[in-house]
């Protein structure tokens, strides 16, 4: 499996288009080397998801702050493990703990050039 | 004409944040050496102040002199103490325990060290911390995959 974010196909653009998928500009380094500050990425909220996925989810305290970051693993308890790609630069649940699977926005299925 | 138009849909996206709560990397453990070595270095000026033999004037100024060495070392442990406390909670994460199996067991000696500086004037207990800081400042920058030679300032 690869850890990287694959550039936009002419699908995604469609999806974007007919707004089943929606853009984010990254802000941050906790992403690194997957995603870089200013990077533009496509979030589709209907995508199934898997461990190992870029996510888009709300941050467990900060109501209105959208985060990104890699979902590690679902717990027995189904829910979310999210970690930075960037450990020494990224504040992700080994300090916020796992989060529910309702804050979860959507995945990121792609990079924009 | 499309990049054009690719650009301008972009600009209207809102922003995902992808960092950490505080800056990102703005951690050293020398912060906590030069503390450490402000407790050495008061703890042997401690040990070498001589009592004076003259009059009342004199041991004023003696008495003054030991207060704040004392004061000043107190305080610089209680600073290397907080220094320690940010590096081992703040930067040092799960993964780099499983690469540094006595990383918990150093900082824990480092900080008791910090705390018997205080309580004693004890040279040995200052090189002991001295010497805690030093190992933390070598798991420090392994986990960072740098070399960075451990030196002291005085």
């Amino acid at each position: 499996m690869s850890n990287g974010i694959p550039l936009a196909r002419p699908r995604d653009w469609i999806k974007l288009i007919f707004r089943r998928a929606y853009g984010m500009r990254v802000e941050g380094d906790s992403m690194v080397p997957s995603l870089r500050s200013g990077d533009r990425v496509l979030i589709d909220p209907k995508a199934s998801l898997r461990p190992g996925d870029v996510v888009l989810a709300r941050h467990p305290y900060k109501s209105s702050v959208r985060i990104l970051k890699r979902l590690s693993s679902i717990e027995p308890d189904g829910r979310f493990y999210l970690s930075g790609d960037n450990l020494d630069g990224s504040t992700d649940s080994r300090t916020f703990g796992s989060i529910s699977k309702a804050d979860v926005v959507g995945k990121v299925v792609a990079r924009l050039k | 004409m499309l990049e054009k138009l690719t650009k301008r849909i972009s600009e209207t996206f809102e922003t995902a944040e992808a960092h950490c709560d505080g800056p990102c990397g703005v951690y050293d453990p020398a912060q906590a050496r030069i503390e450490a070595e402000s407790v050495l270095q008061l703890t042997k000026k401690i040990l070498d102040l001589k009592r004076p033999d003259g009059d009342d004037k004199a041991f004023a100024s003696y008495q003054n002199t030991l207060t704040r060495y004392i004061a000043i070392k107190e305080e610089r442990a209680e600073l290397a103490k907080h220094h320690l406390l940010v590096l081992w909670t703040d930067y040092f994460k799960p993964a780099h325990l499983e690469k540094f199996p006595d990383l918990h067991e150093t900082f824990w000696k480092a900080a008791k060290a910090c705390s018997s500086c205080k309580q004693e004037v004890s040279l040995e207990h200052a090189q002991e911390l001295m010497d805690a800081i030093k190992k933390v400042h070598e798991m420090f920058w392994a986990s960072k995959d740098k070399d960075v030679v451990w030196y002291t300032a005085s």
